[in-house]
């Protein structure tokens, strides 16, 4: 910069010009302090996004569908595994006062035969067409009334390769050795597990699973106008006996902790997330800390002129912010663009607005803790080394 | 004439140094006055205890012993988070290796002193510039302090110590990275900059031939005063 040219105007506080031309004076070291953010942004976020995206997988199915009561089988952990209900429990159900509408469903895993040869493990979903609880959402091809046929499913397009399929619409294919026809398609219906979910009608469903005729994984109901999902729920639980009733978001939120706590898979996310926080803030520290070892003699300079403690601070916080600010956007884009390139590979990553915003104040907090360091540094500083040719 | 009022007084000044086990003593007795409008030398060999008296002087050292009495107030023994006010209130400092901040322009080093001072904004940039020109810089005011050489460099400093106005001026070996010529020149200013408003400075040097700029000249050795002072030889 020429004489006279400022990047700050005159009024622009003097720790932040300081701060500012601090962090520009060693542009290498510059570049590896935003390198520390962006890596810690970037891993913060595609491993949070992974968490609320696989958290989203697992109760997919129970929050898209309308029923606000499900109904298992006693023991229940989970959405994806739990033990038949009998015909006679369903009918026990039906006859508890409150309930507007229940219908069976089923959820059981399946082997799916490739049209070209290969065994694939899916999960059945086979809902009442009729009702629709528990019917797929996002169709992007193909009818749900299709469904009401014998032998038809529907698959989401994302596993259309990993099921062998081309075309998907009009394929046909094999599920518990029994002709299944596809005459639907969605669109980012992800599962959780590595079973892709496969909808259909509970009368097809019974066939692929080899329930007998009756049963079923879940009973969902609807209460009568007027009547809380809460009441309801205490009315069947109260009536029927050896079974486990839930609203929708209890349900949802049982099947959510289990998968990401219960087995570690969340943790092991929330883990890599922190792991970045930790590895980012430790470059951070030590590219601050290497700065404010360069500028001591400066902050003795201040220190011996008698500059309160808090103006030093606010020089090394302003720089930590800084550094925050300026590592923040690249690594937020960068966290965006590889969120897109994880969509096209099929794994679900969830960036929303309030995840973006959350990182922002992350990366603020964990920068500004990264400049305690110095800060405990230049707070020992002896103003006599200004005597000693420091 | 009237009277100057004394500005710094230090009565019985001693401090021990302690270097493990062993106890270095650094000055041993030291009585020393600083009237308002006075130029005083301070003059000694390498490790005679100079530059600890000025530390002590200027409340960035705490003495072991004796009393210290800046504008009235007793600083000897108060802890740094009150001698620091102490110093930014009344002292105005320059050094040897001038501590100017590289990356600010010239006037922002200038600028600084007032901003500690909570002095901000367009009066603080009015008063920068116009100690710039004090001290003739005018024209580098927005200039790197590696574009400019030493004695320009030191004259900043001297901007920057004078800005905003304090009482009591100290100085560190002021010329020592100066030639002969723009050692005196700086020198010159500081005088004319501090007795013309009724400062009170300390000047640590080597360097004899400043002498004639000082009212008195202190020579210190081994921790103690061996020329009380008078009139300069």
């Amino acid at each position: 910069m020429g004489p006279g040219c400022s990047l700050y105007p005159a009024v622009t506080a003097m720790t932040i010009r300081i701060a500012l031309r601090n962090l520009l004076h060693d542009r290498i070291r510059l570049a590896v302090t935003l390198i520390g953010v962006i890596f810690a942004v970037v891993l913060i976020t595609v491993q949070g996004g992974l968490f609320i995206g696989f958290t989203r997988a697992t109760s997919c199915v129970i929050e898209n569908t309308e029923a606000e009561v499900w109904v298992a089988s006693r023991g229940v952990r989970n959405f994806d595994v739990t033990h038949p209900l009998t015909a006679y429990q369903f009918h026990q159900i039906l006859s508890v006062p409150g309930i507007a509408r229940a219908e069976r469903l089923i959820v059981r895993f399946a082997n799916w035969k490739k049209p070209l040869g290969g065994i694939e493990s899916v999960e059945v979903v086979g809902y009442d067409p009729d009702s629709g609880l528990g019917r797929p959402w996002r169709v992007s091809a193909g009818s749900l009334d299709a469904l009401r046929m014998p032998d038809t499913v529907a698959v989401d397009e994302l596993y259309l390769s990993k099921l062998g399929l081309t075309t998907g619409l009009g394929q046909t294919v094999e599920i518990g050795d029994h002709r299944a026809r596809i005459v639907a398609l969605t669109r980012g219906i992800r599962s959780f597990t590595t079973s892709p979910y496969i909808f259909t009608s509970y009368a097809n469903a019974i066939d692929y699973t080899h329930f007998d005729d009756g049963q079923c994984t879940y009973i969902l109901a609807r209460p009568v106008p007027g009547l809380s999902p809460e009441a309801l729920r205490d009315a069947i639980a109260a009536s029927v006996p050896d079974i486990d009733v839930y609203t929708r978001e209890q349900f949802a939120a049982k099947t959510q902790h289990y998968w990401m706590f219960t087995t570690g898979a969340g943790m092991a996310l929330l883990i890599a997330a922190c792991l970045g926080l930790v590895v980012g803030g430790v470059v951070v520290a030590q590219t601050l800390y290497a700065t404010t070892m360069d500028h001591l003699p400066e902050f003795g300079t201040l220190r011996a002129m008698g500059a309160p403690s808090g103006y030093i601070h606010r020089i090394i916080i302003h720089q930590a912010v800084a550094a925050a600010l300026a590592g923040y956007g690249p690594g937020i884009l960068t966290s965006y663009a590889l969120v897109g390139l994880a969509e096209r590979g099929g794994a679900s990553i969830v960036l929303t607005l309030p995840m973006a915003v959350g990182v922002f104040f992350l990366t603020v907090i964990m920068c500004v803790a990264a400049g305690l360091v110095s800060i405990r540094k230049v707070t020992t500083i002896d103003p006599a080394m200004v005597f000693r040719g420091a | 004439m009237p009277e100057r009022p004394i500005l710094l007084r230090a009565t019985g000044v001693t401090k021990i140094f302690r270097l493990g086990k062993v106890a270095v003593p650094a000055l041993r007795g030291v009585d020393l006055e600083l009237a308002a409008g006075e130029v005083v030398l301070l003059m000694g060999p390498s490790g005679s205890g100079k530059t600890t008296l000025l530390s002590i002087l200027g409340c960035i050292l705490t003495p072991t012993d004796g009393s210290i009495l800046l504008m009235g107030r007793e600083t000897a023994g108060l802890p740094e988070n009150q001698l620091a006010p102490v110093r930014l209130a009344h002292v105005g400092f320059i050094f040897q290796g001038y501590n100017l901040f590289p990356t600010l322009y010239a006037v922002e080093n200038v600028r600084l002193a007032l901003d500690l001072r909570g002095v901000t904004g367009a009066e603080a940039e009015h008063r920068s510039l116009e100690a710039l020109a004090a001290v003739g810089l005018a024209d580098k005011a927005h200039v790197l302090p590696r574009d400019l050489s030493g004695g320009q460099k030191q004259r900043v400093a001297i901007a920057r110590a004078l800005v905003a106005e304090p009482e009591i001026l100290l100085a560190d070996e002021p010329t020592a990275a100066l030639d002969s010529e723009t050692g005196r020149t700086v020198i010159g200013l500081v005088r004319d900059l501090a007795v013309t408003h009724g400062r009170g400075v300390v000047i640590v040097s080597h360097d004899s031939r400043i002498a004639d700029f000082a009212d008195r000249v202190i020579r210190i050795e081994d921790g103690r005063i061996v020329v009380p002072g008078g009139s300069p030889s």
